[in-house]
């Protein structure tokens, strides 16, 4: 209990016994007081009349005793009066001032009267006036105005005064014991009747703190106490009922919180764990368990520091991953993340200790070399790409991945993090549009990471900006040479950089995640421009390219479907070209996507087969109505066996799938014969025509199809 | 009431005419003893009491005391013959016996004698050295006309100094002591009393009397008289007599007479106050002044 009581007790008895004690002292001392005033006026006032009254007494009684010479009958009348206890002196005089008589009872007073008897009258009397405890009267003793003496009264006021105080002196001493035996009842009751009381509402009060509730308090009387005890116990009731309330749901939440506790302590755990693990993953990416960005930029800054102190090189790699894309898109994150994973397994293996190996994003790594020099690190990233010739095993099936490593070391390429990271981007980019796997930084490479940038801006505003254009190549039907269909392929009539090859921006389409967007413009101007060739009548289909990604669109149906409508174009229009390795990254996910309501209508081609892993099984199950070999193959298959018995493999085996094959990439005539012996179906390339422009595109069907032979067929 | 009057009313009370008789030859009755206010009625009372009671006792009959307040009541009371045995001065004995039938018995005796003379007293400071000097002064008598030594030996002694009625100024003291301390107060040039008052304790209480002297005094002179009835029993006289002659005899005789201020009581007889009867004359005349005080 906090104690804010004043340092000093005091006692409550105490104070009430001398207060009233106190007040009735102090009242009766005031009475006493006032009493003494009060009697010492009427002492006063008595000795005034008293001595008035003797003295006129004494001298009516003088009168006779005068007239008739009886000197000695005055002077019993005097000596009887100065007996009186009060009288101090009496004093009869004649009428010349002569002593006649005088008589005092006190020894020393008659001494003093006899030695005086001489002295003149003034004189005596001023002797006894010049007492300050006698008051003298006067009085005369007169017969016919005649004054015949004088008598002269000295009452003792001094002794009255003593008898009053001796009178009081009982009162006094009275009211002493009146205030002992007050103060002492007072206290024998108040300890009594109130601070016995008081103690027991005091224990009760000291068992209640001990949550004792059996014994109540109980006064017999029938007072203000009483009705204390009553309050006191009925809250000692409630008090009880309210703990025993309380113990109650104390011993609920006991249980409650038994568990409570074994959750918070299991939750305290979980959250340092978890805490640990975000502080982890603040650090560290959360699917590989590799360093973030973050962790990446700290160490590689930590490496720099340590390369200036101690003067030596720091290697920084980044590495992207191969058909990742691909895999991501057709099989699936959940696959992808398998990739990743495994990449993140075996990236260390090649690395020191020392080194420290983090995931940037998507399909990125990071590699921080400290003390590694471009030389050092070209080793490393041979190791990274050695780590993945391995294929990597997802649920159901094995993909290859491939790396693309970019190189920069300090202070050889740059003198900080921030221009080292873009720096061996610029070289994993370089790496990656060369094929070459490994590129050390070099600042001719910069253009293109620039340009990339660039275009990624604003191939974004390319779509609205009508700054993009179809081109169509024509397939040719080798039976009769006639052009059944084209293939749309989108260019960019850049404002600067003039026109931009797909190859160049349709990555970053996919990458910028505006793919969509251009698809469904492709998909638009194709629908449009078939629409109009219809109207011009020109028959032909057209070949549209698609991704994974455009295939996963749910709004694609709805789209083709809204554009078909708008055009009146009927499905058959358009021909939808996928990529076998696109399609072979999740096939069932590919069929399950080309066989939605609004697809299912659409034809579909095997685009740049032959570069896929595709699945025998898959291609019989699959909706496609031709396939089309990669150029690849077909480019050189007139002096190349390997690619022409791959090519009459497709063709077969495409033929016994029932589906018609499309040979890419013709650009000789002898690759034509070939593909003509080989029964292929059709032909596209360069020695038919390159992809042109809609409107031109009427003039080289007519072209082609005047050629009966083909051997006038000249690349347009 | 006072205590004057109480005593007066007491006084009266016992002076009831039931109290008195005109025989006391009756046994039975009481004799009543009266003595003259030479004192006071209570000083009277107080010193005779004793006597009374030893007399009654002696004489196993009662007797009672009386006293009055005032000389008339007393004088009134040997008029009328009510006193059995009276003690009162020379000259009223003298007219008394002329005039009222009583006779003398005893004589007192105070101080060890049973003579008294006549004085005049004066304050030697006063420069008052005869009897001439008093001359227009104030003489303060001690008893009244009737007074033996207080008034008439003085008045004697006045005219034996030349001096007559209307020389002198006449004031009256209540007694012989009163008329001293008249004189010693300067209240009168002169106190006129018996010689043997200025012995008085209470005149020695109240006043210095180294500061008086005499200025004149008498012869000695028989001491005041008792006297009884002339018609009561001779032997009823004798006993009286005899007992109270006795009473300085035996100790407790003498304590009565102490506690009436006598030294003793003596046999006495009439012809011993001839020689009053002789200043009285020259002083009232051959009639005592019987003419002047008795009718």
């Amino acid at each position: 209990m906090k104690d804010n009581k004043p340092s000093r007790r005091t006692s409550l008895t105490a104070q009430f016994v001398g207060l009233v004690a106190g007040i009735l002292v102090l009242s009766m001392s005031l009475n006493i007081v006032v009493q003494y005033e009060n009697e010492s006026n009427i002492v006063n006032q008595s000795l005034q009349v008293r001595g008035e009254s003797l003295g006129e007494l004494l001298a009516s009684f003088s009168i006779e005793s005068l007239l008739l010479n009886d000197i000695v009958s005055l002077n019993e009348y005097v000596e009887n009066t100065s007996h009186q206890p009060d009288v101090k002196f009496v004093l009869v005089t004649d009428t010349n001032g002569n002593k006649l008589i005088a008589h005092s009872e006190a020894e020393k007073d008659s001494a003093l009267l006899n030695q005086i008897r001489t002295i003149d009258q003034e004189k005596y009397i001023q002797s006894f006036r010049q007492w300050d405890d006698v008051l003298v009267f006067e009085s005369d003793a007169s017969f016919n105005d005649e004054i015949l003496a004088r008598v002269y009264i000295g009452l003792d006021y001094g002794g009255y005064l003593e008898r009053l105080i001796d009178s009081l002196l009982p009162k006094i001493f009275f009211t002493i014991l009146t205030g002992l035996f007050v103060g002492l009842g007072v206290y024998y009751t108040f300890k009594r009747k109130i601070w016995g009381h008081v103690e027991q509402l005091q224990n009760g009060a000291h068992r209640l703190s001990k949550f004792d509730f059996t014994k109540k308090i109980e006064f017999k009387e029938n007072n203000e106490l009483s009705d204390v005890a009553e309050a006191f116990n009925y809250m000692s009731d409630q008090l009880e009922e309210n703990i025993l309330a309380r113990e109650q749901v104390m011993e609920e939440l006991e249980t409650v919180n038994g568990s409570l506790e074994e959750r918070i302590k299991l939750r305290t755990h979980e959250m340092e764990n978890l805490a640990a693990t975000m502080a982890h993953q603040a650090m560290h990416d959360p699917l590989t368990g590799l360093a973030n960005r973050v962790l990446i930029v700290e160490r590689l800054q930590q490496a720099i520091m340590y390369s200036q102190r101690k003067n030596v090189r720091t290697a920084f790699i980044i590495l992207d991953l191969n058909n990742f894309k691909e895999v991501n898109d057709t099989m699936g994150h959940p696959e992808g993340d398998i990739v990743l994973k495994e990449v993140a397994e075996r990236l260390p293996k090649a690395l020191r200790e020392s080194d420290t190996v983090g995931r940037l994003g998507g399909d990125e790594f990071a590699v921080v070399l400290p003390e590694t020099d471009g030389s050092q690190a070209n080793t490393v990233a041979e190791k990274i790409i050695e780590v993945f010739t391995e294929n990597f095993m997802l649920e159901t099936q094995g993909v290859s991945i491939g790396a693309s490593i970019g190189i920069a070391v300090y202070p050889d390429h740059g003198q900080d993090q921030d221009s080292l990271i873009r720096h061996a981007d610029v070289a994993m980019y370089d790496a990656k549009r060369s094929g070459t796997g490994i590129k050390v930084y070099n600042s001719d490479s910069d253009y293109y990471t620039q340009q990339r940038l660039t275009l990624m801006a604003d191939l974004k505003n390319a779509i609205e900006a009508g700054e993009l254009i179809l081109y169509y190549q024509p397939q040719v039907n080798l039976k009769n040479y006639k052009v059944e269909s084209v293939e749309a392929l989108v260019r960019w009539q850049h404002p600067s950089q003039g026109m931009i090859e797909p190859e160049q921006f349709i990555h970053i389409a996919e990458s910028s995640g505006i793919i969509n967007q251009l698809t469904n413009w492709v998909l638009t101007e194709s629908v449009r421009q078939w629409r109009a060739w219809q109207d011009q009548g020109l028959n032909i289909q057209i070949a549209v390219n698609l991704s994974v990604k455009n295939l996963v669109n749910d709004d694609l149906p709805d789209f083709l479907e809204d554009i078909c409508k708008a055009y009146d174009v009927s499905k058959n229009a358009l021909r939808l070209e996928i990529t076998e390795s696109a399609i072979m990254s999740n096939p069932d996910r590919v069929m399950e996507l080309m066989s939605r309501t609004g697809l299912s209508a659409f034809q579909y081609s095997i685009d740049d087969f032959g570069t896929g892993y595709s699945s025998l099984s898959y291609l019989k199950k699959l909706r496609v109505n031709e396939v089309k070999i990669d150029k690849s193959f077909v480019i050189d298959m007139d002096v190349n066996d390997e690619d022409a018995t791959i090519v009459r493999s497709v063709i077969d085996l495409t033929h016994n799938l029932g589906h018609t094959v499309v040979a890419e990439g013709v650009e000789s005539d002898d690759v034509l014969q070939y593909l003509i012996k080989l029964e292929c179906d059709y032909a596209q390339g360069y020695l038919f025509s390159k992809p042109v422009p809609a409107k031109q595109i009427a003039a080289v069907i007519d072209i082609i199809e005047k050629s009966s032979s083909g051997d006038d067929i000249k690349a347009i | 009431m006072n205590r004057r009057d109480f005593l007066y009313a007491s006084s009266l009370m016992l002076a009831s005419p039931l109290t008195f008789s005109s025989s006391s030859n009756n046994e039975n009755k009481p004799l009543v003893l009266g003595v003259f206010p030479r004192r006071n009625a209570k000083t009277t009372y107080k010193i005779f009491t004793p006597l009374t009671n030893a007399l009654s006792e002696h004489l196993n009959r009662k007797v009672d005391l009386v006293s009055t307040k005032d000389f008339p009541s007393f004088w009134q009371g040997v008029q009328h013959r009510k006193f059995d045995i009276v003690h009162f001065n020379q000259y009223h004995y003298v007219i008394a016996h002329q005039l009222y039938g009583y006779d003398v018995i005893l004589k007192n005796m105070e101080f060890g004698q049973a003579t008294i003379a006549g004085s005049i007293a004066v304050r030697k400071d006063l420069n008052i050295n005869t009897v001439e000097d008093l001359r227009n002064k104030t003489i303060a008598f001690g008893g009244g006309y009737r007074a033996m030594m207080s008034y008439i030996a003085v008045t004697w002694l006045l005219r034996q100094g030349g001096l007559n009625h209307g020389d002198y100024k006449e004031t009256f003291a209540r007694n012989p002591p009163n008329a001293l301390i008249t004189a010693y107060h300067k209240r009168a040039d002169a106190a006129g009393a018996g010689d043997m008052a200025i012995r008085l304790d209470i005149v020695k209480k109240n006043i210095d009397v180294s500061e008086m002297k005499y200025l004149a005094r008498t012869e000695s002179l028989t001491h005041l008289p008792w006297a009884v009835r002339n018609d009561l029993d001779l032997s009823l006289i004798q006993k009286i007599t005899q007992f109270l002659e006795g009473l300085k005899d035996d100790p407790a005789g003498q304590k009565i007479l102490d506690a009436a201020k006598l030294s003793g009581l003596l046999k006495t007889s009439d012809d011993q106050y001839d020689s009053h009867r002789e200043l009285i004359k020259k002083v009232y005349g051959e009639d005592y002044g019987i003419s002047r005080f008795e009718r």
